[in-house]
């Protein structure tokens, strides 16, 4: 019973972490219609340049900053340079931009500060609070709390505000976001900008939990992604849901079945939502009129 | 998707790799006296996996250290270093350039068994020697011979440490499946069974997976003092014992060599000080020999990490082709030895020197026999139990 | 006084061939003219001309004074132009009600919130369809949420493309309705209005255009138009004479 307990509890706790994965996606796949292959090299460049301050003495919340920061700016940077302007050669181009360039980065990363994976520093692995019995660290704590007002804030912004709702628009009718004047340009290079900060935000949850390699936001971007797959692309709450769903399926899976096991369920159960649900479990059923 | 990234690093890396400029090989040794020896190896000099090349380092250190004592009977060794990246679709390209263009005569500690295991059969057909710097038990062979010790006799070793010495009978086991993972866990089963005893727990773990919470969680279940994972590398053992260690669970680890190094340490922020036992047949920094490992080292590969198991195995393996390659000159008297003269040599070689025991490759091509118990204390890795027959 | 859309010398051509040639026309503002003639007389080239998706190769487009022949497609709006399409552009993943809304964030009508956009979709006659998504409603429904999109704009000069074309006769009478409010409640709008229903046209036009062979072959009232023989002969003749 208190495997069972333990597993499920941790299991939520490890998938908010795989939603919020999924979030950064979300963003720029609302607005451009893609997923970025990037951002875990994103991620894995502010944490470098947050580990460097931190080890000459910055102080945690310093160090948290900066490594926002800078993802930020690599994010909008990767963005403005070179994906939304390959965009006019299509979706395809586009995409494999950000694979082109997470393989740059991640090489240049190698080159510069190696692949030996290192600590990372968190909040604090001190016992805030304990679910049933199973003790959870501060760190934990602030990546559930972080993570949900995470989801509630990108939920708002993209169904109240303006900016948001235009965002959603850009990708899906060119010619009427160009005709009513929506300036697409300029809200793709935000949701860069916004989806680089948010994977800077992923990393200082995923790094001091697998340490920092220039590998390790990557190897969780793959939970993201068949979070958003299965809560549906266009559904930051779809991708809470299903990202917790992952952790806890994964979870059990490992405990109960066997850890080799654990990327057939995942995928199979993303195919299995491809095939009955195409656009996920959240995001809304397009009807078709006859 | 991320296999597919994977494929694409291979590509993208080539290029970084070109301008590292850290592709090349070895520089030839303009030696007075007799002609060259040429051998050669594959290691992860970049890509994701380029720590572990502080093994080649070390490997080089220990030739560099001979070449510049005048060589082998006048005879420099050329070594010839080829950048897989630790990925087995590269390595076979590789090693035909080092087979079929660079001509050497051996591989002198190629790294990894993924590698390893991608050339094995073709290295044969070449009839090229090779020393092999890897543990999977499968990989040895008519031309490939192992070092490092079988993990079944050091999961076996560890278990009979933590029952005789430690005077622990509450043992779980945590393994990976695969051979290195599979066979270390039998060892332990192996010895528990003939103390009248049993594990606690055999836990499986899969060495890609992101998240060891499910592990942690039945290993706290099983209450075991003592934990033996010694397959895992340093990063896996790093986050199953993170992970554990999180939900308080704190038993004693059961590791290896392969996880002996920095990177372990500084994964779990010295929280299992005292507390971690490493099962190797190499020797440590502190000891008498290893004093002057750690001198050639600093002379000759001054950046690469002293301490690791990765680099004391790479050292350990250089000494050993010299060893070999000695006793292989003097068998083609005086001259630089062909293949057949180094796989003469190697099919009837033993060794039990100040570098490693229990090496009889008479007998059988696999690794050392013997191996000793470190505890991690204080950052260092000292002495816990000498070296010993593996049970 | 100003006009609120004056034209002149519009040459269009595609490859050699003119799809506009000397149109220049002048319309007062609070005007609704009906653009019309056969198919293929240059009425939708016209159209896009106006909202600055095609180049013209000469002449000049005038909106309220100022010149837009340097105004890309994206800025005519803030010059108070905006237009609709004969297959509505709505975003697929966006209700009818947000679709509106993405009509405010560069328009005029910038101050406007959800309820002005409910308060158009209630004068078009769609307000029970604002919370469904575009492919789950009428095709009639689709093209007067796209009227809505644009009014929130708050256009001094509204661009309809065949706003009747594909619906069936309940929802052009719904349409008719629809627009009857809209001037009703916009008396200063302006509004050019391509459609094939020349009588359709007429019941809300006060103003007819009409275009043969990218020619301006009449302008003025729309009872004068329909009784101009040359239009008789250009735009009915074929139906006329046999």
């Amino acid at each position: 019973m208190e495997l069972l307990q333990t597993s499920l509890i941790l299991g939520v706790v490890v998938g908010i972490v795989y939603s919020l994965s999924g979030a950064g996606l979300v963003v720029i796949f609302r607005t451009s219609g893609y997923i970025s292959f990037t951002q875990g090299d994103i991620a894995a460049v502010g944490l470098f340049v947050g580990l460097a301050a931190y080890n000459s003495g910055a102080g945690y919340v310093w160090t948290a900053l900066l490594v926002i920061a800078v993802s930020t700016l690599v994010g909008g940077l990767v963005g403005a340079l070179i994906t939304v302007p390959l965009e006019k050669h299509g979706h395809l181009p586009a995409a494999l931009s950000t694979i082109a360039t997470a393989l740059i980065i991640s090489g240049l990363l190698n080159l510069t500060v190696g692949g030996d994976p290192r600590s990372f520093p968190e909040v604090s692995r001190s016992e805030a609070l304990s679910i049933l019995g199973v003790q959870m660290s501060w760190s934990d704590v602030a990546g559930v709390l972080v993570s949900a007002s995470v989801f509630i804030g990108l939920g708002v912004f993209f169904s109240r505000s303006r900016m948001g709702v235009a965002m959603r628009a850009v990708n899906d009718n060119k010619l009427a976001g160009e005709l009513l004047g929506v300036p697409d340009r300029r809200l793709k290079l935000v949701s860069w900008t916004v989806a680089g900060a948010l994977s800077g935000l992923l990393g200082l949850f995923v790094a001091p939990i697998l340490s920092l390699s220039t590998v390790s936001v990557n190897t969780l971007l793959v939970f993201g992604f068949c979070a958003i797959v299965i809560g549906g692309f266009d559904s930051i709450f779809g991708a809470l849901v299903a990202g917790t769903a992952i952790g806890v399926m994964t979870n059990l899976t490992s405990t109960y079945l066997d850890p080799n096991l654990v990327p057939t369920v995942l995928w199979a159960s993303m195919l299995l939502v491809l095939l009955v649900r195409p656009n996920g479990l959240f995001g809304r059923r397009k009807l078709v009129r006859v | 998707m991320s296999k597919k990234l994977v494929g694409l690093t291979v590509a993208l890396t080539t290029l970084s790799t070109a301008l590292a400029g850290c592709g090349g090989g070895g520089d030839s040794a303009s030696g007075a006296g007799g002609d060259e020896i040429v051998i050669g190896a594959f290691s992860p000099l970049s890509g994701p996996a380029v720590s572990a090349s502080s093994g080649i380092y070390a490997t080089k250190a220990a030739l560099d250290k001979v070449n510049d004592a005048g060589g082998i009977d006048g005879h420099k060794i050329k070594f010839i270093i080829k950048d897989d990246q630790f990925d087995p679709a590269k390595t076979p390209g590789v090693t035909r350039e080092l087979v079929e263009t660079d001509r050497v005569s051996m591989l002198c500690g190629p790294q990894g068994s993924v590698p390893f295991g991608a050339v094995k059969d073709y290295l044969a057909a070449r009839k090229i020697p090779t020393i092999v710097n890897a543990g999977a038990p499968t990989l040895a062979g008519e031309y490939s011979y192992l070092v490092s010790s079988p993990f079944d006799g050091v999961g076996a070793m560890l278990a009979q440490f933590a029952v005789e010495d430690l005077d622990i009978d509450k043992v779980a086991i945590a393994y990976s499946d695969d051979a290195l993972g599979t066979s270390a866990r039998d060892g332990a089963v192996r010895i528990l069974e003939a103390d009248g005893l049993e594990p606690l727990g055999e836990i499986k773990y899969d060495i890609t997976a992101t998240d060891f919470s499910s592990q942690a969680i039945q290993l706290k279940a099983t209450g075991a003092d003592f934990v033996s994972i010694p397959a895992a590398q340093a990063n896996v053992a790093g986050l199953v014992i993170n992970a554990a260690e999180k939900i308080g669970y704190k038993p004693i680890w059961g590791l290896s060599y392969a996880a002996q190094n920095k990177t372990l340490v500084d994964v779990t922020k010295g929280a299992i000080d005292g507390r971690a036992y490493f099962a190797t047949p190499y020797i440590t920094e502190e000891s008498e020999t290893g004093a002057e490992y750690a001198a050639t080292l600093a002379e000759y590969a001054p950046d690469v990490e002293v301490n690791s198991g990765a680099t004391i195995a790479g050292y350990t393996i250089g000494e050993l082709c010299v060893d070999v390659l000695t006793k292989a000159v003097e068998a083609a008297d005086g001259e630089v030895p062909t293949s057949a003269q180094i796989q003469e040599t190697l099919s009837s070689y033993t060794a039990d020197n100040d570098y490693i025991q229990g090496i009889d490759w008479s007998d059988e091509p696999d690794g050392a026999a013997a191996a000793q118990i470190l505890q991690l204390k204080d950052g260092k890795y000292v002495e816990s139990k000498p070296f010993a027959p593996l049970p | 006084m100003t006009a609120a859309l004056e034209v002149r010398e519009l040459y269009m051509t595609f490859s050699g061939v003119d799809a506009l040639s000397s149109v220049s026309l002048s319309v007062p503002q609070g005007t609704w003219m009906g653009l019309i003639g056969p198919n293929g007389s240059g009425k939708s080239t016209m159209l896009n001309v106006l909202s600055g998706l095609y180049k013209p190769r000469a002449g000049a487009v005038v909106v309220s004074g100022s010149d837009l022949g340097r105004v890309p497609a994206r800025s005519r709006i803030k010059h108070g132009v905006c237009r609709t399409f004969q297959h509505p552009q709505l975003a697929a993943s966006l209700t009818i009600l947000e679709n509106v809304m993405v009509g405010a964030v560069r328009g005029r009508g910038a101050s406007a919130d959800d309820e002005t956009g409910l308060q158009w979709l209630a004068r078009l006659g769609c307000a029970e369809y604002a919370e469904h998504l575009p492919a789950e409603v009428p095709y009639g429904v689709q093209k007067r949420a796209e009227v809505a999109r644009a009014l929130i704009s708050e256009p001094s000069l509204l661009l309809l493309d065949e706003p009747a074309a594909g619906l069936s006769a309940r929802e052009r009478a719904e349409l008719v309705a629809a627009l009857r409010e809209v001037r009703e409640v916009l008396p200063d709008l302006t509004l050019c209005l391509v459609e094939h229903d020349v009588g359709l046209v007429a019941s809300v036009c006060t103003e007819l255009a009409v275009l043969s062979a990218g020619k301006l072959i009449a302008h003025g009232p729309t009872d004068e138009v329909l009784a101009d023989d040359a239009v008789k002969l250009a735009y009915l003749g074929s139906r006329s004479t046999t």
